[in-house]
């Protein structure tokens, strides 16, 4: 196991394994076909910067270096991710994320990293640019945002 | 040849009578850097390439790698010490051909910096600054000593004045 995989540590208990576990974790860490089936990209997004509720919806719109555009949706664990059978993208690539009337577009590219979380850990730092978020305290999300799974 | 910088090696080596703590090098222009950082920094210092602490070439920048343990990407603007060690991480690359081309006694595409950029040499981010668009001319003209200060600004979105 690698370094990076074991420093992700145990599955949290009582998480059923599938495509809501591990939010907001580098889930290309694992995914990366050697063990666990690959992902070309992955990501979870939430409502606000602490990284609490996840968005169940929103769409993640990726446009890789060729012009293909491959638009994912997030479940109710705020996951994303994508099979390379499904896109297979060329990097870089550029991100948009929406909900209903709601847009964050990312002003850097995606260079190489096929993980969101690689980039947006849980906590804010000087390395990391924190979680992906679409509200602020002057946008709030609204009331009946759906996420978090049941 | 706007200055030169002495590049530590740490402990005297040996016993030459030759000093060999620092060696001393010819580097471009350090008060132009800014002007060259922001334009190759959009496609070089994101997080997932140059903008990680394990990299030869480590570059800081205001939406990629912070310097001070306070700061957050996206946050403020690159800071005079970001753009230092950023400087700093670039011309110690390869010191002997940066202190040639700078000299004018060989090319700018001499240095692996331009050929990785240019993507004419294996690079995993593959060729981010093609030859001759804004960036590539902005950096090798900085490189050369006439910096094209239009090309930089292009490479950086910033508008022309």
């Amino acid at each position: 196991m690698s370094d990076r995989r074991e420093a992700l540590g145990p599955e949290v208990k009582g998480t059923r394994s599938g495509p809501t576990h591990r939010p907001g974790q580098p889930c290309t860490y694992c995914h990366d076909g050697s063990q666990e089936q690959e992902f070309s990209v992955a990501g979870t997004v939430y409502a606000t910067r602490d990284g609490k509720q996840p968005v169940q919806g929103a769409r993640v719109s990726l446009k890789d270096a060729t012009g293909t555009t491959f638009v994912a949706e997030t479940n109710c664990a705020g996951n994303f991710f994508v099979r390379p059978k499904t896109w297979s993208p060329v990097f870089p690539l550029s991100t948009t994320v929406t909900y209903k009337d709601q847009t964050l577009i990312m002003e850097s590219k995606v260079h190489r990293e096929a993980s969101c979380a690689a980039c947006h850990g849980k906590v804010t730092s000087r390395t990391s640019a924190g979680p992906i978020f679409l509200w602020d305290d002057v946008n709030p999300p609204p009331a009946d945002l759906p996420g978090g799974c049941k | 040849m706007s200055r030169l910088v002495a590049l530590l090696l740490g402990a005297t080596l040996g016993c030459s009578s030759v000093d060999q703590s620092s060696v001393t090098i010819a580097t471009p222009d350090r008060a132009q850097f800014p002007l060259v950082a922001d334009a190759i920094s959009p496609s070089c210092a994101t997080l997932d390439c140059h903008g990680q602490v394990g990299r030869n070439f480590r570059m800081y920048w205001q939406r990629g790698l912070r310097l001070d343990p306070a700061a957050r990407p996206g946050e403020g603007e690159t800071t005079t010490e970001e753009y230092d060690l950023t400087f700093r991480s670039l011309v110690a690359l390869e010191p002997f051909k940066m202190d040639a081309v700078v000299k004018g006694t060989q090319k700018p595409d001499s240095l692996t910096l331009v050929r990785k950029a240019r993507g004419t040499e294996a690079h995993k981010g593959g060729a981010m600054n093609p030859i001759g668009s804004d960036a590539d001319r902005c950096l090798v003209s900085w490189l050369s000593g006439a910096i094209d200060t239009a090309a930089c600004n292009a490479a950086a979105g910033k508008p022309a004045p």
